[in-house]
């Protein structure tokens, strides 16, 4: 009898800190999950939306209500790129561009997608991680700086087609004090003889 | 906070708490939560007195989705929010739904699954991960008529939880199938000697 009490009390303990374990680990997931700045969801294979963290949130506009059990699609402007995005994730094991993501209010948000394909221990493909970044500063920079550079080099063409004309002038009147000088020699000439 | 005597619901939610059987707590964290988004936490605050006055205290804080808790809890937590909260039938099933959403173990299991007949055949072995008491399995799956029949044995708790079931049911099935619908066509509380739920599809 002992000697079953004392196998048994280990197998308790063990049981005890398993359990302590899984509680950790839920709160980490739910901690991390509302910490993580990047916005991130769960796919299922059939690419429905399972689950989503609280930057997904924020940046869509959606709650998990909203949009947990509707396909990534609904989140997007470009629907079939989605699609074809997931295909390739699912043969090359990642896909990653750039999408239209429409929030719950309409905004459109300019966005760099990666889909990740998830395969069990086995190997069996089991949905998608998918993360998304809000570029739309960036491109707003980019485009300002594109739309600063196309005006610099505008000013600048204008300033050197000035330049030509001015250069043109000068020349002229060069040529034009030439002939006037060669035209006094003339007569000079004319004038001694 | 507006009191409510809630004294006249003792027996019954000792009733509940004393049949056997447990539960994940990430069933009962989703319904909690569910709660919440419906009302706002003064919905939650609510429903989190009653429980703590009627001598069953429990915080959604608290809950941790891989513990288990008594099954008896749930439909303790649907009568309450038929009773305080002013629930129909259809918001009980429509939290039930919304529940299904937001479980922490809901998303876990079937973020796997490849299609709906794998879901529903399945059942059986999802019931039992979640719940202790009971028995669910896939009675008829008619695949060319796009019907299956479920059954729910050996459970017996009170006539709410068929509801907030149902629409917990419908919930997981979503997943995998859009135009899926649920409808209760026999009841254990009805006289028959099982819960049998019709799922169809188009
Ligand atoms: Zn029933």
């Amino acid at each position: 009898m002992a000697k079953t009490n004392i196998s048994k009390k280990p197998v308790k303990d063990e049981a005890k800190i398993l359990q302590a374990d899984l509680d950790e680990l839920e709160w980490y997931i739910d901690d991390f999950s509302t910490f993580l700045p990047l916005a991130v969801c769960t796919l299922n294979p059939l690419g429905i939306i399972v689950n989503v963290n609280k930057a997904f949130e924020v940046l869509t506009g959606y709650s998990v209500l909203d949009i947990v059990r509707e396909p990534l699609s609904v989140v997007f402007l470009e629907k079939e790129a989605v699609g074809k995005m997931e295909e390739k994730a699912k043969q090359k094991g990642i896909s990653k561009t750039e999408l239209t993501a429409i929030s719950k209010n309409g905004r459109k948000i300019v966005t760099t997608v990666s889909i990740a394909a998830r395969k069990d221990k086995k190997g069996v493909f089991i949905g998608y991680f998918v993360a998304m970044t809000d570029i739309t500063e960036l491109k707003n920079l980019q485009m300002n700086l594109e739309g600063q550079v196309a005006r610099k080099t505008k000013e600048l063409q204008e300033k050197l087609a000035d330049l030509e004309k001015f250069a043109k002038l000068v020349v002229g009147r060069e040529l034009k004090m030439i002939e006037l000088k060669n035209k006094i020699k003339e007569m000079e000439k004319a004038d001694k003889i | 906070m507006i009191m409510f005597d809630i004294s006249y619901l003792q027996e019954e939610a000792d009733r509940l708490m004393k049949i056997p059987g447990v539960q994940k707590g990430a069933v009962l964290k989703s319904h909690l939560a569910a709660i919440k988004e419906r009302g706002g936490t003064e919905s939650l605050a609510k429903i989190e007195k009653a429980l703590s006055d009627l001598g069953y205290p429990l915080k959604l804080q608290e809950i941790k989705s891989m513990r288990e808790y008594p099954e008896g809890q749930t439909a303790l937590v649907s009568l309450l929010c038929q009773k305080l909260l002013g629930y129909t039938d259809e918001d009980i099933f429509n939290q039930a739904f919304a529940a299904s959403k937001l479980s922490f173990f809901g998303q876990l299991v079937m973020r796997t699954f490849l299609s709906f007949e794998q879901v529903i055949k399945n059942v059986s072995r999802y019931w039992r991960k979640h719940v202790s008491v009971g028995e669910l399995e896939c009675y008829e799956f008619n695949k060319k008529e796009k019907f299956a029949i479920l059954r729910l044995k050996k459970y017996v708790f009170h006539p709410v939880v068929c509801l907030s079931l149902a629409g917990y049911f419908l919930g997981m099935f979503r997943y995998v199938q859009p135009n899926v619908k649920i409808k209760e066509t026999r009841c254990a509380h009805k006289g028959a000697p099982f819960h049998e739920f019709k799922v169809t599809w188009q």
